[in-house]
């Protein structure tokens, strides 16, 4: 890949939680304009991964480029410049509750834009319309469903106007329709907006409708990394059992057993593993 | 036996090694708070907020609690002197205790229940809920916003509350010295205007400031580093009270010990 056109690039990045460890020499490279999809089981490091792009957490090892810039360890400068250009929709949306929706977007306006109080109305009006939410800015967050939640924290996010949009598991929890908005919405807003878009998600259909290339996180690691259709024809097995939501392991028409499970985590090269075992037979 | 030794060794070195951790973050997060301190009138509506918060609406509470404080220490300090010591002595004591000790002290206890274990909560639904991880990811710096106006908030405060808490404790006292306990009015005003200093009352209101700083940085502390959900807002709470508590009087003393 043409380093030149990375947005933003990840370089053997590893972090622990005590002695867990969480992320063990990601690499992933995320392009201008796309949309990539992250996807994993839950508690795979997948947030893990997206909160260090915008510094919220700290590799202990790697680094992390932003258009070729080290923002690995940002001073606060660097940082408040990331998070400007860099917009993220938490997974539970991360309304602030004891505001309205409408000053949920204006604050950041207020205090990082010159923009007149009106001018800061109007932005905010044209961000909730953007999502399909128009004249709920006197709202409050407890007054919303979780789907009305996720577009307003959306809106929130682009209020900015940043290049990159980080969505973090964007319809967990919604129904198959309000699921379906969200991901039309992320379609729209990189259409529109010409946003890079990162999204961690475990739902394949919204990952398949709004790919552009699929990177699948397992054990702290970048397993495999292509387009949606890719992914449907790779043979590696755990990536086959995450795409079909499958309890055992399968590869090439045969259920793994646990021995071999255990000897491919050791020996990532699949096709070389079961060379081995023909060779054996 | 070695073993048991050794770990008894590492669990008392990790606490040690926890509370000297601890020091330095809740120290770390009062500078950068006091380092913001100019930032203040930007948004000073949210100091505002905080301020009623703190202080206005724990009125009642205070209203109470110095009320009693005074009715008791002036009947505890009557059996005491248990006619050995004159009455026209009764007020000066309970007008020094209160003054300088149950004033300060209690107030600050009954705020540190009130207001430190609130803003733990909230925060650390906050912190749980990622609406502090989604402020500082629009750039917004949680410190300035939300432990500033805390902190300022619980400086100011804290003394106003004990001048409150020290008129309304002497109020309480002379009433129930007079009325229960049948001291002659004169006798008992006397008594609290001699060797009255204002010194005592500056040294009550200097702890109060800094137990207001110890509430309002125990409650965000312990607020901004809740993990685990509900559970974990719950240990925040809780851990923001004990602390505050411990800290209250440890600070107590050491006040006591520079300025007396």
């Amino acid at each position: 890949m043409n380093n030149n056109e990375s947005f933003i690039e990840i370089r053997k990045v590893s972090k622990s939680f005590g002695s867990h460890h969480v992320l063990r020499e990601v690499d992933l490279d995320i392009i201008r304009g796309e949309t990539m999809v992250i996807i994993g089981r839950s508690g795979i490091g997948k947030s893990v991964l997206l909160k260090h792009i915008i510094g919220l957490l700290k590799p202990d090892r790697g680094q992390i480029f932003l258009e070729g810039k080290d923002i690995t360890h940002p001073n606060p400068e660097e940082l408040y410049n990331i998070r400007k250009r860099v917009g993220m929709l938490f997974q539970g949306a991360a309304l602030f509750d004891s505001m309205t929706v409408g000053e949920n977007i204006s604050f950041a306006l207020e205090e990082h834009t010159q923009k007149t109080p009106q001018e800061i109305r109007e932005s905010v009006s044209a961000c909730l319309m953007m999502v399909g939410l128009a004249g709920i800015e006197q709202k409050k967050p407890s007054e919303l469903s979780g789907g009305m939640k996720k577009r307003v924290g959306l809106a929130r996010a682009i209020a900015m106007g940043p290049e990159a949009l980080m969505y973090d598991e964007p319809t967990t929890g919604l129904d198959p329709i309000m699921s379906d908005t969200i991901n039309d919405l992320i379609i729209e807003l990189k259409n529109k907006l010409k946003v890079t878009s990162i999204v961690v998600t475990h739902d394949m259909v919204s990952a398949y409708k709004i790919a552009d290339r699929i990177s699948m996180l397992h054990e702290g690691r970048i397993l495999f990394t292509g387009t949606p259709l890719e992914i449907k024809a790779t043979k590696n097995p755990f990536v086959q059992q995450f795409i079909r939501g499958q309890r055992r392991l399968v590869y090439d028409g045969h259920f793994i057993s646990e021995k071999d499970k255990e000897k491919m985590e050791q020996i990532v090269d699949l096709e070389k593993l079961f060379k081995v075992k023909k060779d054996d037979e | 036996m070695i073993s048991a030794i050794s770990r008894l060794g590492a669990l008392f070195i990790n606490l040690v090694y926890d509370s000297i951790e601890t020091i330095g973050m809740v120290g770390e997060l009062g500078l950068d708070s006091l380092r913001r301190s100019h930032q203040v009138f930007r948004n000073l509506d949210l100091t505002i907020k905080q301020m009623i918060a703190m202080g206005v609406t724990s009125i009642p509470l205070v209203v109470i609690t110095s009320l009693f404080t005074g009715a008791v220490s002036v009947w505890q300090a009557e059996y005491q002197f248990a006619n050995i010591i004159p009455d026209r002595y009764l007020g000066t004591a309970v007008c020094k205790a209160i003054v300088i000790e149950l004033g300060p002290v209690l107030t600050s206890l009954v705020v540190a229940g009130r207001v430190g274990t609130a803003i733990a909560a909230e925060l650390g639904t906050m912190t749980v809920t990622e609406q502090i991880d989604a402020m500082a990811s629009l750039a917004l710096n949680p410190v300035r916003f939300l432990v500033l106006p805390r902190f300022l908030a619980g400086l100011i405060m804290l003394p106003i509350l004990t001048i409150f808490s020290d008129f309304l404790a002497i109020l309480g006292s002379w009433v129930v010295a007079v009325i229960f306990l049948g001291v002659p009015a004169h006798v008992y005003t006397n008594g609290l205007k001699l060797f009255f200093n204002t010194s005592d009352v500056i040294a009550g209101l200097i702890k109060s400031f800094v137990f207001g700083g110890i509430i309002a940085l125990m409650g965000c502390y312990h607020g901004l580093r809740t993990s685990g959900g509900a559970e974990g807002v719950g240990q925040a709470t809780m851990k923001s009270v004990v602390a505050s508590a411990v800290l209250i009087l440890i600070f107590d003393f050491i006040i006591a010990f520079l300025l007396f």
